[in-house]
């Protein structure tokens, strides 16, 4: 009798005490784990998919590298969607409230940065290692800051700087103060970012053949440093920077030797009005969609971004493709690709016109690369009076893209001024990265010291509603101007109506 | 047809196969290939025993059931030990123990990520001239619907690669498929029981549990599925010259993989039940409850070039990172593409859920007339948070009743036998655990295949604010037996008001996510239940009618969501992601067919067929729609029936007794079946039979099929989602009839037994439909149709 009391006894007890230690068991091993190492901080740095696609249509359509064109409409009208055309005539009537925007990709990269710079305190793990993955979360903050400055604020002028910049998110609490900060504060963030990423100390290491570019690295850091003061037209530290990262990292792969065409057949039945079978030829990058492993391959590049198309429709403009010299410029002989429309469905009646294709249908590395630092070098030596220094500059670059075949005076960029040798380093560096920096190039030229570098853009095309583009009626026209506060792309409606009219819409 | 249009064969070619398809009929073939009946027996033993003191039961059963599909079966083998021992006065034990083992055949294939690769959707992808046999009884070969044969002959030399027979028939790859599942579950259960005084006695009771499930599915060499696996994988530079290298080991594929549910639950119960002076009675019962349970799998690699008889099998002939496969794609691209996976390592998951709860229940009842009761619970479990106190949250209810026939005043009234009021008010709740206050990371299970390091990613962002949803619930009802109990029933009525729900919302992208949970959903649900009920007598006992009805009507509707922009999908795919506010939880939106809309020139007109669009305009069907969908689309009414009701009548009639069930639901919707639009990219176009309603409908009224579209692919986010599609759910069903005899209690003494039964039931027996298209809405089309049964049995008591 007095055992069962005793057992009784225990049981209650058991039942009674704080169960707060039973009830601290995590639920999951794996899916839902509050950052306790440091580990997994680098875990989440690790994952490439969650930093390195950037959607900006802004970037895609925007400039005059894009074919906006009546023909190409006439010819394949199913290219363009109703929001590549409002993007590429820049819209600020429909698309606030209807495209789908490139604007919450980033501030999910930035969201990503502050929970690591917040848990980094409190996780276990070496203080120096720390120091370096606090650095590239500074890193990432920055590179995003600055890549939504240059698409949803106007350009960093004097007279901009009250103007709206972006709200300054500092941690990953939805009560923070999400209020649209100046322009003038926001670049000051990013500046102070910068300085915190270019403590990075880190090696682009190369693992299995590939370069390590999913993680950031010094050259990566140096690479952007150089983009950033390019971008606020400060030539000096720019070419500063840019020749730092040439001294760690200046591989270029050589298109004579190292590019080829894809051996993968890629045929197409076209009707004209007889059935014919045409094969696309590809560059060999074309090949693999989704698997990073040729753009970790590619050698040049210094950090993991690119460009992404999700329409696969980077149809290069006339004015681009009249800017190659089309025998000799191996860029165009793999890049352009032609009869691209026959791919994306133009096969009866048959419309043929070139597509840009670099990593698949929709990628193009737009990370700080070994090209790019070639050319903000030319570029700024330019500016800076060497002007023939800055030609040969731009010339290293064109002995591994333009034909061994080619006569001397073709292969080699000469000049006759310091004027003539910027429009020729600004033509080059268009072609060698279209669509990935030609809005950002637009932005600063059109607001810097000299005036013969200003593009104005225009388009003739058809009128269109917030339905359809109206086909059938007249093209009109539509330019951007040089100062047009349409430079700042709209930030998306919903956006404004979800934080309850705390974000402010851009002005026009 | 695409062969002509190519050139490849002539118009009379064309028209010769198209008359020989068009004669052709699988329907039987399939039944009689692929189909079987579905039985089930089951074979069951029981035996008990005992004395005064302790008693005990032993029962074993065995179950063969065979399903609708050919080389599908399961067996069951249970055996369940009972025993209760009264240890003295004032203490019982008790002791349970099971064992169950189930051995699952499903020969006829599983369905894999894309929705395909199991019978049903096999079959459905069938068109009627696809037969499985020819007329001389051999197989035919079915390749054409895997591939396109023309060129398939034309430029690859299939006879070069590892495998020459490209033949593909459902038949053979059912024979040649071993998919058995195994689970063995076992459990104990052990309880005391302990009076302490009279109407005192405390209770514990504790529980163990472990579930074992081992799937090993195993392709032989024999199926398409191995044979396509092998080729395809085999490295090969598009010369019809070039002999292929093969990557994958010829052979079967064998796939394995465990899962483990180890549980317990701990339960201590005080129970408290007396009358005092006759007049005051006092329930009380109080305890606390502990359970933890941990899921634990573990997916093995894939074995390939696996032999079932020497249970050998092989490495990959070249390794993974360097090697393509026949269209030029990296062989890592492999898992893509096929049901199998070359990755070398094992995937391990592991999850706890523990639970915490107290719980007390106090009642006092005056006089037998009047009683109010009080409960109060928590319940707590191990959700991630910073502050331990958040784990519990108590809840608590308040009730009443009065027995007001037992009041003298109504004493007299004699047609009232029974009347009883009750109310109740209360608070329960629910915790969302998927979500906490930190933001949580999800950690890759295994390295990246491209970089081979360890990724992680966010699961949560975070929910600063949250709290337990709550429900308050207040419930009135009235009990009632009138006419010397001829008529009994009961009335309810209730409010549930929902608050602090957990809902998805949107935020401010700049916050890092558009969507995040918050506990910011109100919702309420109204409704009525009556029950009716009579025992009839007609002649004495000998022939009696008992009846039943039931009525139910519910109505809910959402008070406070908040979502800024609604994208069409989010709407057509709910119910979950389509709350909208001041709307019923269970809305179906749809899209309204707006006809063809020109959107070329009043000259030269390019008509589109269209939807209605933010603020009317149209929206051509071939682009994604722009806007917030709830502005647009339209909502068609509920899917959930708002009113049910069920009729029971039985009558016993001398030895027999009939009976018949009917249900019935109204006031609902549902998305009919419409023509199926084919996929542009399928190797197997068939069409279904609502094509003429499209061919020959208006084009106006009904999405016709297009003859040159370029964006044909967007018609699939459009046309299942039609507002004509929408039709009126309501049905009655007649669900169950039965008859039975039961020998006379004389006869059967006779005989030595204790009683004899003769039953026959026939089950789902018919079914009133409310809409013109005679389609189910609870077993739409293309899916199993509700079947009809037919039970006879007999009952035997020693």
């Amino acid at each position: 009798m007095k055992t069962y009391k005793h057992i009784l006894l225990l049981a209650l007890l058991c039942s009674g005490v704080s169960c707060n230690d039973f009830l601290e068991e995590n639920p999951s091993k794996t899916t839902s784990v509050v950052p306790e190492t440091l580990e997994h901080l680098e875990q989440l740095l690790n994952d490439y998919n969650s930093f390195g696609s950037e959607g900006a249509s802004e970037l895609i359509y925007g400039t005059d590298d894009f074919a906006i064109q009546t023909d190409l409409y006439e010819g394949i009208s199913t290219v363009y969607s109703l929001e590549t055309v409002q993007h590429g005539t820049w819209d600020i009537d429909y698309l606030p409230t209807t495209g789908r925007p490139y604007w919450p990709e980033e501030w999910e990269k930035i969201f990503t940065a502050n929970l690591i710079i917040q848990n980094l305190s409190s996780v276990s793990g070496e203080d120096s290692q720390k120091q370096m993955v606090k650095a590239e979360a500074h890193f990432i903050r920055a590179y995003s800051y600055f890549q939504m400055a240059n698409i949803y604020c106007l350009p960093y002028t004097n007279g901009n700087k009250a103007e709206l910049g972006l709200p300054l998110k500092q941690t990953t609490s939805f009560e923070e103060n999400i209020e649209r900060a100046t322009l003038e504060d926001t670049y000051a963030y990013i500046e102070a970012d910068l300085q915190k990423a270019l403590e990075l100390n880190r090696d682009l290491e190369v693992v299995n053949g590939q370069n390590r570019t999913w993680r950031a690295s010094t050259v990566a850091v140096l690479g952007f440093a150089a983009r950033y003061y390019l971008s606020l037209n400060d030539y000096a530290m720019a070419q500063s920077y840019a020749e730092d990262a040439l001294d760690l990292h200046s591989y270029l792969r050589d298109y004579n030797t190292e590019m080829s065409f894809s051996t993968r057949p890629n045929p197409v039945t076209i009707f004209n009005p007889d059935a014919e079978t045409v094969n696309i030829e590809y560059p060999y990058t074309h090949d693999l969609q989704s698997i990073p492993t040729d753009k970790l391959e590619w050698g040049e590049s210094y950090y993991y971004r690119f460009l992404s198309n999700g329409a696969w429709n980077y149809f290069p403009s006339t004015e681009l493709l009249n800017s190659y010299n089309q025998d000799y410029d191996l860029r165009y002989k793999y890049h352009i690709v032609e009869d691209y429309t026959y791919d994306r469905g133009a096969v009866d009646p048959a419309y043929s016109y070139p597509g840009y294709i670099f990593f698949f249908k929709s990628d193009i590395l737009s990370g700080p690369s070994v090209p790019e630092m070639l050319l903000i070098k030319a570029e700024c030596q330019v500016r800076q009076g060497s002007w023939a220094d800055g030609i040969q500059t731009a010339n290293i670059l064109r002995g591994y893209r333009i034909d061994a075949s080619a006569p001397a005076n073709i292969r080699d960029l000469s000049a006759t001024s310091e004027a003539d040798a910027l429009t020729k380093v600004l033509e080059e560096r268009r072609r060698e990265m279209p669509f990935v920096h030609r809005w950002y190039d637009i932005r600063r030229y059109n607001n810097n010291e000299v005036t013969t570098d200003d593009v104005i853009m225009s388009r003739t095309f058809y009128p269109y509603t917030g339905g359809s583009i109206l086909g059938a009626e007249s093209p009109i026209n539509y330019t951007l101007d040089k100062n047009s506060r349409r430079f700042a792309r709209p930030i998306p409606e919903t956006d404004i109506i979800a934080s309850g009219g705390t974000l402010k819409q851009n002005e026009y | 047809m695409n062969e002509a249009r190519l050139g490849r064969i002539t118009d009379e070619e064309r028209d010769a196969t198209l008359t020989r398809l068009s004669g052709l009929d699988n329907k039987k073939q399939i039944e009689k290939y692929l189909l079987q009946s579905p039985i089930t027996k089951q074979y069951n033993v029981s035996v008990s025993g005992g004395s005064e003191t302790m008693k005990n039961n032993l029962s074993l059963l065995f179950e063969d059931n065979k399903t609708f599909f050919k080389g599908d079966s399961q067996n069951k083998y249970l055996i369940n030990y009972t025993s209760k021992i009264k240890v003295n006065d004032r203490l019982d034990f008790d002791f349970s123990g099971m064992m169950q083992f189930r051995d699952i055949q499903k020969n006829s294939g599983e369905q894999d990520i894309f929705g395909e690769g199991d019978m049903l959707s096999t079959i459905r992808s069938l068109a009627p001239w696809d037969m499985l046999v020819n007329a001389d009884g051999s197989r035919t070969d079915m390749s054409y619907l895997k591939y396109y044969t023309p060129n398939l002959n034309e430029f690859i030399p299939t006879q070069a690669f590892p495998y020459s027979d490209w033949s593909y028939n459902p038949i053979t790859e059912m024979e040649n498929r071993d998919f058995s599942t195994k689970s063995l579950n076992s459990r104990i259960q052990a309880g005391l029981n302990f009076r302490i005084v009279d109407g005192l006695s405390i209770s514990s009771k504790i529980q163990y549990e472990i579930f074992k499930t081992n799937t090993e599915n195993y392709y032989n060499e024999n199926t398409f599925d191995v044979r396509q696996f092998v080729n395809e994988t085999s490295a090969w530079n598009y010369d019809y010259n070039t002999v292929p290298t093969q990557n994958l080991p010829s052979g079967g594929v064998l796939q394995n993989s465990e899962a483990t549910i180890n549980s317990y639950n701990f339960r201590n119960q005080l129970n408290f039940n007396r009358t005092f002076a006759k007049k005051h009675t006092v329930n009380f019962i109080a305890g606390t409850e502990l359970s933890n349970r941990v899921v634990s799998s573990t997916e093995y690699p894939n074995s390939f070039g696996y032999n079932d008889e020497t249970l050998a099998s092989s490495e990959l002939l070249n390794p993974v990172q360097s090697s393509t496969m026949w269209n030029g794609y990296p062989l890592q691209y492999a898992n893509f593409f096929y049901p199998f996976n070359i990755t070398p390592t094992s995937t391990y998951q592991e999850s706890t859920n523990r639970f915490f709860s107290m719980f007390g229940n106090l009642g006092y009842t005056f006089n037998n007339k009047y009683t109010v009761t009080g409960s109060y619970r928590t319940d707590a479990s191990n959700l991630i948070t910073d502050d331990p106190s958040f784990r519990y949250n108590p809840f608590w209810s308040v009730g009443g009743s009065w027995k007001a026939h037992k009041e003298s005043f109504l004493n007299d009234v004699e047609w009232l036998n029974r009347l009883n009021l009750r109310a109740t008010y209360g608070f329960n709740g629910n915790v969302d655990r998927s979500t906490s206050f930190k933001p949580l990371i999800a950690l890759g299970s295994s390295l990246n295949t491209y970089t081979q390091e360890n990724t992680a990613t966010i699961s949560s962002f975070g929910n600063p604010t949250l709290r337990w949803e709550k429900t308050k619930t207040l419930n009135f009802g009235v009990d009632f037996s009138l006419f010397k109990s001829r008529l009994n029933g009961s009335i309810d009525v209730y409010n549930k008001e929902s608050f602090d729900l957990i809902v998805s919302q949107s935020i401010a992208s700049v916050n890092g996510t558009t969507n995040q949970k918050f506990n910011n959903g109100k919702m309420y649900n109204r409704g009525v239940e009556i029950t009716l009920g009579t025992v009839l007598p007609i002649n004495g006992n000998d022939i009696v009618w008992t009846g039943s009805v039931n009525y139910a009507y519910n109505n809910n509707k959402v008070t406070n969501f908040f979502n800024t922009n609604y994208q069409s999908y989010d709407l057509y795919s709910g119910p979950t992601t389509s709350y909208v506010e001041g709307y019923n939880a269970n809305t179906l939106w749809s899209y309204q067919y707006a006809g063809l809309t020109n959107v070329g020139s009043d000259a030269n007109p390019v008509l589109k067929p269209s939807v209605t669009g933010e603020g009317g305009d149209p929206i051509t069907v071939i682009g994604w729609p722009q806007g917030n969908a709830a502005e647009y689309m339209e909502s068609q009414g509920t899917l959930v029936a708002p009113t049910t009701v069920g009729m029971r009548n039985s009558f016993k009639i001398y030895d027999f007794d009939f009976s018949f069930i009917v249900t019935g639901k109204f006031g609902h919707v549902f998305r009919r079946q419409g023509f199926n639009y084919n996929p542009v990219i399928s190797g197997n176009t068939q069409v279904n039979e609502k094509y003429d309603e499209v061919a020959n409908g208006d084009p106006n009224q009904i999405l016709p099929i297009p003859t040159q579209e370029g964006r044909y692919y967007f018609y699939d986010r459009f046309h299942p989602y039609m507002d004509y599609l929408t039709e009126d759910a309501s049905h009655i069903r007649f669900q169950e009839i039965s008859l039975s005899y039961s020998l006379p209690s004389k006869v059967v003494s006779d005989l030595g037994i204790n009683a004899l039964r003769f039953y026959a039931q026939a089950n789902n027996v018919g079914t009133i439909l409310f809409n013109d298209f005679g389609e189910d809405p609870e077993y739409p089309k293309g899916g199993l149709s509700l079947q009809s049964s037919l039970t006879f049995g007999m009952n035997l008591n020693f």
